[in-house]
């Protein structure tokens, strides 16, 4: 059986119409509606003297975008575990079809509801604007300022890794950590993050071994760093991807790692050298610290034991001094917070008082940070 | 930031607390509820109050039948707050219910800069008797049975080395809501079956958990650059696990200990949080505590953290130090913080109110 990645679909979906977003009109005459009618935020805060927008509106467009953000982060957060949880599950020796369908469903779910996420605020900003700023808006986004030569090699890039993808699926490969690590691309390039989103797609083509892979105009093909630098190049790629399973942060490795290009174009390989011994200590602890763990269990981690004897804490200790930094007696917490609405107002009619409402992002009487 | 200066400056001031008890019903809630209303009679009760929210978060007030008094996202100083308790409780003598129209009062600041009223629609919402949806209340938290749920808590010390008595600001006491799901429940079950008895690392989801919510301050001055439009420069952690008898053959009790450091702060210039907030913050600390596993599941977790945190917050669009905190809830105070600090965390498998059979996100 082929596996099936709609989701990679749906990344590079979002993604042809982010890039399209951020190089001009949409080509095809379907994106065209959808294009003009729904303006994203940072388009609007960037326009806002064009478009005309008022500070209040300004003002309540980046609340609106304060209040999705961390809902975005949730959802992203339910992926990534429901995208692990199916990659382990298809990754055992015999492949339970029903379980593995079942999560297939939990990841598309989530992904359903980050969608209507976004379309329902485009819609609450496209709601906040006046006739005359939708135009305003619509003829900004029919004509915008164009970044040269960017959609076709995003698109490029693109069509490179979704070929390969496809080819490894239907060979019975499930590269799942290139697939996963397309799930920022969208995201990226909504916000307006071209080279970050276009970092992903470069990791993406390491990681599928696509680097170097394309050929020059003279059918030549282009030279790869030395072999001093390969090697510590693919053991940067082994640690980050384990890594990448074990759901840790590579941002700063794709940050670092996409400055060795350059330094290896222009031949200063001593330097390149330099940042690659950085990255490896930078990888060296948070890779080990994920490491599988039969890895874990044949090297005894020493240097993970923090406290000697005389510093370590029974069970007991640790809950009596976890108990000491409680405070109950918190004078916000002293209102008697309701947080059912149905029983404010019960209460209200019955005492014959006015309701105040505290709304906020979350549960704010919940032990919650807000 | 709206949320937790309204916290500090307006729900914790006595006064307020004594009046909001005695003069008012007082309900939290959550702001999604009112932004993206649920389906039915409910969902439309939240729309109504919705439908003249001056921003996604605020101080609203309604009457009996949920009609909007007036909303409030700041005030001119402490004084103003009670009048504003004085202006409501004016107004709902007037239109206790939905008898007669009423105008929903909106301000910016209250009483100096006010918004267009938004007139009554003159519908009179159903208010029923109980929630939809099997009863479920919208605003309930829903949780997989057996997620790991609990509370850290975080305070920075004083020259004596134990806590600093404030507990009204967030960078002086934090407290959040830890939840840990089945899945990286079992993988630390896994690792421990896999470790034999040796010491192992603790899987990194895991190990992020304990992590994650350990900083002082309010939730946008998260280290790990998960709040758009901040970065994380640092995220590095090691945690590892040696199991230790307990005597009972159905728990297994791990002892974890562990470093992290971990370093943010704000994107400057990036067009998504122009608002003019400036921050940084640092946080370097070592763990210890213990973990009980029962049927491939953590039932019991226990830890206690010490080390140092840096934070500095501040808005270069606002003069945050020429104004009271109430003139500007949205943009929070100024913080410049550099000290010693400890983070306690305990958390137990969810309560059976909370905990719902499969993953509710179905």
């Amino acid at each position: 059986m082929i596996p099936k990645l709609p989701w990679l679909g749906v990344a590079l979906l979002a993604a042809c119409f982010s890039v399209a977003w951020a190089q001009g009109p949409a080509q095809g005459p379907a994106d065209g509606p959808l294009h003009t009618l729904l303006i994203p935020p940072e388009v609007l805060l960037q326009q806002r003297e064009a478009i005309g927008l008022t500070d209040k509106q300004v003002d309540q467009i980046r609340a609106r975008v304060e209040v999705v953000g961390p809902k975005v982060q949730e959802h992203q957060a339910r992926l990534g575990a429901a995208m692990g949880r199916l990659a382990e599950l298809l990754s055992a020796e015999k492949v339970d079809e029903d379980a593995a369908l079942k999560q297939l469903d939990q990841v598309l779910a989530i992904e359903k509801d980050m969608k209507q996420l976004h379309l329902r605020l485009l819609i609450e900003l496209r709601n906040e604007l006046t006739a005359e700023q939708r135009q305003a808006a619509a003829k900004i986004a029919q004509n915008p300022k164009p970044a040269e030569g960017l959609e076709q090699r995003l698109q490029a890039k693109i069509a490179r890794i979704e070929k390969e993808v496809q080819s490894r699926a239907q060979a019975g490969q499930s590269p799942f950590d290139v697939v996963g690590l397309m799930q920022k691309f969208p995201e990226l390039m909504q916000n307006g993050q071209v080279r970050e989103a276009e970092a992903v797609l470069d990791r993406a083509i390491k990681m599928l071994g696509l680097e170097g892979a394309e050929r020059s105009p003279r059918g030549e093909k282009p030279a790869g760093p030395p072999r001093e630098l390969a090697e510590k190049i693919q053991v940067i790629q082994q640690r980050a991807e384990r890594m990448r399973q074990n759901g840790q942060d590579v941002s700063e490795i794709q940050k670092r790692m996409s400055k060795l290009g350059p330094l290896v174009q222009q031949g200063k390989i001593d330097d390149a050298n330099k940042l690659l011994k950085e990255v490896l200590e930078l990888t060296d602890d948070a890779a080990a610290d994920d490491a599988p763990g039969d890895d874990a269990a044949d090297e005894a981690p020493g240097d993970g034991a923090t406290f000697d004897e005389n510093t370590r804490l029974s069970p007991e200790a640790v809950r009596a001094e976890v108990n000491a930094l409680n405070r109950e007696d918190i004078a916000w917490r002293k209102i008697a917070w309701k947080t059912c609405l149905l029983d404010g107002l019960k209460a209200s009619r019955e005492q014959k008082k006015p309701i105040i409402l505290w709304v906020f992002i979350d549960r704010p009487i919940d032990d919650e940070r807000c | 930031m709206f949320a937790g200066a309204a916290r500090e400056v307006v729900f914790a001031n006595p006064e307020v607390v004594r009046r909001v008890s005695e003069e008012f019903v007082p309900v939290a809630l959550k702001a999604a509820l009112v932004n993206n209303p649920p389906r039915g009679p409910e969902g439309e009760l939240y729309a109504e109050i919705g439908r003249s929210k001056p921003a996604p978060q605020g101080i609203c007030t309604v009457n009996s039948d949920g009609k909007v008094l007036a909303w409030a996202l700041s005030f001119d100083d402490d004084a103003s707050i009670l009048k504003f308790l004085d202006h409501v409780a004016s107004r709902y003598a007037q239109s206790p219910d939905a008898e007669k129209p009423v105008v929903a009062e909106r301000f910016m600041k209250f009483p100096s800069r006010k918004f267009a009223d938004v007139e009554d629609n003159g519908k009179r919402g159903e208010i029923p008797e109980q929630h939809a949806a099997r009863d479920r209340c919208p605003a309930a938290p829903l949780l997989e049975k057996g997620t790991l749920v609990g509370r850290i808590v975080g305070r920075p010390l004083d020259g004596d080395g134990k806590p600093i008595a404030d507990t009204i600001r967030q960078e002086h006491y934090m407290e959040a809501r830890l939840e840990v799901a089945i899945a990286h429940q079992e993988q630390l079950a896994a690792a421990v079956r896999r470790a034999e008895g040796k010491r192992f690392r603790i899987p990194g989801q895991f190990a992020r958990q304990l992590i994650s919510h350990a900083y002082l301050g309010q939730l946008d001055v998260n280290p790990m650059g998960t709040i758009p439009g901040s970065h994380n420069d640092r995220g590095r952690w090691v945690f590892t696990g040696q199991t230790i008898d307990t005597g009972d053959p159905e728990i297994i009790r791990v002892r974890i200990e562990g470093q992290s450091d971990v370093e943010g702060g704000q994107d400057i210039g990036q067009n998504l949080r122009s608002d003019g907030r400036l921050w940084d913050h640092r946080v370097t600390l070592k763990w210890q505590g213990y973990a009980d596993i029962k049927d491939n599941r953590v039932i019991q977790l226990a830890m206690i953290a010490g080390g140092d945190e840096r934070l500095r917050w501040g808005n270069a669009h606002l003069n945050l130090l020429a104004e009271s905190d109430v003139e500007h809830l949205m943009a929070g105070h100024p913080i410049d913080l550099e000290c010693a600090v400890r983070y306690g965390l305990f958390a137990e498998s969810c309560s059976s109110d909370e905990g719902v059979e499969g993953d509710p996100g179905n």
